[in-house]
């Protein structure tokens, strides 16, 4: 994929961050975080989105100074063509990881809930193909389908509304910061790690980006939207839930529409709801795949993407997501003690890396100058 | 690139050839129901399954013998509840399928031994849902399954509906299987459930709801008698379309109001370790039956009625709160109220609350409002005038 070629305007940009913001978060944080802060999960979402914020703005104020460079791209500039390439093949299986991970979720929801008897492998090989054809076609079209999955999510949303109503009780999430706040702000680091990855994918977005000079606001925007969607939807599930509950659950998010329906008519429409969650999973597979392909890409300076690439990729990811995701204990142990540990220094300290490197970079070209 | 999709498309064509999860209708076992009882060794569950014939638009000919009972029931044992479960595989041609149950009504014997196990099995089971009913009965649960009902096409339903009709008698508690979780897993709250019992004064036997248990921890504890379930009803807000029936002021006959809006509010202190409860209750009612003939058009003697009715919530309240205090269960929640509205004390208390529950103060203040009373003067025949 030539990214000169590729345009996608800021409202595609905007849906895509959406679409990336809160369909895991959901579906695993949900439970991670009651577990941890209980009642003050949901602050958690909120402390989380204003910490990503900050870092949104440095990739987007890095970015804007290299217009038509990824971050593997400019890396390579502000670290050096050892480093760069390093930082480019660590971005390459980061955002692997994410898609994998990401996968692993869906395929979990539809053997838990859906499909409890089709194997694994079987729903990892479907859903792997779909994610290779999405890669295939690139980010336009990624770009897209977003703006059907953001309409999606409003349904999405506007049916847990409705059907939430009636078993709402505010007290369950009363008394704010019961655990502390100590604890809610360090639990929010575990949110962290269903939402940090944004400022990265922005800045490998960013050169496709039609209007550059509104970049900031757009993504900002897509991060509120996608993070109130999140936190909105903690909210009510601890309402009508309770903390406890929702701790119980390994996946809090399918027992919450499980226990609610829209008057007597319209109940048991879980399956419906997946369809609609779908849309926005399929694109965070899709734009973390897609990112992922092109920071290799990048990395080894591999001009064309050709279908042996995308053959070998999927391959990988299906293996991947088979031994990541099939041992449901396995994984929800990774999601919940470990990836953190991986995952925020990535997420919070590449940006932070390649702001001080830029600002290094400035500073003495301004002297020499 | 057109031959590899070519390809791709001929090998997964080949997985598309039938459903790997195919559950046909006719081959499901739909349970509506589902009673457990206690053996010496284990669990025995009886399940009540929907009939198709039943709930089908047209009768699967006309020239089929009548059943006897419009749903299936079949019970079966085991060492645990999933045991028996798959137990049952052996007398039933359809496999039990979970999803569409209504309640879950397990037997006294059994609750006041250990309940971890079935709510244990109920929460993991990812075809039932949260919203299903739980209820004990001091019966056998399977033979509750079994009454066939007159009004509607099986038990389970006629079940749901009674026991969500508690708001109407004000005599009995409903829980959804999510809020008595909720409860269950909450160590300064005990769980409530639906008390279900057979009436023996009709005809023939009929399913009835009355009064509640309650639980400590996961064995159940106690009951609560019609009067203090409905204290409980007061506290927890659920008493509207309600009625209440008081003594008239001026003779001691029966008046019946009808609770057209109740709102119950608590607020709370702590002194010492002693926690104080004010329990405000507003409440808008309207007269629908009197027997005596006072005139309560005149608002001196409305307002003595009012006094009647808050008299009685409160004899309610208190009846609850001090069986609340006697068991040492606090049923009512208080403790999340003291939680709520007092984080950092009841974060030094919360490991003694038990204990600390029995010394709790509670005070009880009642607004009773009767802006309707139906008729300009209570139905006397008119005297002749001399």
């Amino acid at each position: 994929m030539s990214k000169e070629k590729v345009v996608i305007n800021n409202k595609q940009f905007r849906d895509i961050l959406i679409c990336i913001t809160w369909p895991t978060a959901i579906n695993y944080a949900s439970g991670i975080l009651a577990r941890e802060v209980g009642r003050d999960m949901w602050i958690c979402g909120v402390i989380s989105i204003l910490t990503v914020l900050p870092f949104v703005f440095i990739t987007i104020h890095i970015g804007q100074n290299f217009p038509d460079k990824t971050i593997v791209e400019y890396s390579k500039e502000l670290l050096g063509s050892v480093l760069g390439k390093g930082l480019g093949l660590m971005l390459t299986i980061y955002f692997f990881l994410i898609a994998s991970s990401t996968v692993s979720m869906y395929i979990q929801h539809l053997s838990d809930f859906l499909l409890p008897q089709t194997p694994f492998l079987v729903v990892t090989v479907l859903h792997v193909f779909v994610i290779c054809y999405l890669v295939w076609k690139g980010t336009e079209v990624i770009a897209r389908t977003a703006v059907i999955a953001f309409a999606m999510a409003i349904i999405f949303y506007l049916l847990v509304l409705m059907a939430s109503l009636p078993e709402i009780d505010i007290n369950r999430i009363t008394p704010f910061f019961d655990s502390g706040v100590v604890p809610v702000f360090k639990a929010s680091l575990k949110c962290d790690t269903f939402v940090s990855m944004m400022p990265l994918i922005i800045a490998m977005l960013m050169p496709m980006v039609h209007d550059k000079k509104r970049t900031f606001r757009t993504a900002a925007s897509g991060l509120l939207i996608g993070g109130s969607f999140f936190v909105f939807y903690f909210i009510v599930e601890l309402m009508v839930m309770g903390p406890q509950v929702v701790a119980l659950m390994r996946i809090a998010s399918m027992d919450f529409v499980r226990s609610i329906q829209i008057t007597q008519y319209l109940h048991r429409f879980e399956s419906f709801m997946v369809a609609l969650w779908y849309w926005s999973i399929l694109i965070q597979a899709g734009i973390m795949a897609t990112c992922s392909l092109e920071a290799f890409m990048q990395t080894t300076s591999i001009k064309e993407k050709n279908p042996l690439n995308i053959i070998i990729f999927g391959l990988i990811m299906i293996i991947l997501t088979y031994y990541m995701g099939h041992d449901k204990v396995f994984f929800l142990n990774l999601r919940e003690n470990v990836w953190q540990y991986f995952a925020l220094p990535i997420d919070f300290g590449v940006p932070l890396l390649l702001f001080l490197a830029f600002g290094v970079r400035r500073l003495t070209s301004t002297k020499s100058k | 690139m057109k031959k590899i999709a070519v390809v791709l498309i001929i090998i997964f064509s080949f997985l598309q050839t039938g459903c790997w999860n195919a559950r046909e209708i006719d081959e499901l076992a739909f349970v509506l129901s589902v009673g457990i009882d206690k053996i010496d060794n284990g669990f025995k569950v009886t399940v009540q399954v929907a009939s198709p014939e039943t709930y089908g638009k047209t009768p699967s000919g006309s020239g089929a013998a009548q059943k006897s009972k419009p749903f299936w029931t079949a019970s079966s044992t085991g060492t645990t509840i999933f045991e028996a479960i798959r137990n049952m595989s052996s007398i039933s041609s359809r496999r039990i399928f979970w999803s569409h149950i209504k309640v879950i009504i397990i037997s006294e014997q059994l609750a006041r031994s250990n309940t971890l196990e079935i709510f244990d099995f109920f929460s993991r089971n990812p075809e039932l849902r949260l919203r299903t009913l739980v209820a004990v009965t001091p019966d056998d649960a399977g033979k509750l399954l079994d009454v066939v009902p007159v009004m509607e096409e099986d038990p389970a339903i006629y079940l749901e509906k009674i026991i969500n009709n508690k708001n109407l008698n004000g005599k009995s508690y409903s829980i959804m299987l999510k809020d008595f979780l909720e409860d269950y897993l909450d160590p300064n709250v005990g769980s409530v459930t639906s008390r279900i019992i057979f009436d023996n004064s009709q005809s023939e036997p009929v399913l009835k709801t009355s009064g509640a248990y309650v639980f400590d921890g996961d064995k159940l504890s106690a009951s609560l008698n019609e009067g203090e379930t409905r204290g409980l009803l007061w506290i927890k807000n659920k008493m509207n379309d309600s009625i209440m029936v008081v003594n008239c002021p001026y003779d001691g006959m029966s008046t019946t109001l009808e609770i057209k809006k109740a709102k119950s509010s608590i607020k709370s202190y702590l002194d010492d370790e002693v926690s104080h409860f004010t329990i405000k209750v507003d409440v808008t009612a309207i007269i629908t039956e009197q027997s005596c003939l006072t005139d309560f058009n005149d608002s001196q003697k409305l307002n003595e009625l009012e006094k009647s009715l808050e008299a009685a919530i409160r004899n309610d309240i208190h009846s609850t709160i001090n069986t609340a205090k006697d068991l040492k269960i606090d049923y009512p929640g208080l403790s999340r109220i003291l939680h709520k509205q007092h984080k950092d004390e009841w974060n030094q208390i919360s490991s003694k609350w038990n204990e600390l529950f029995r010394n709790t103060e509670v005070a009880i203040d009642v607004k009773v409002n009767i802006p309707h009373v139906s008729l300009a003067k209570p139905l006397e025949p008119t005297k002749a005038k001399n």
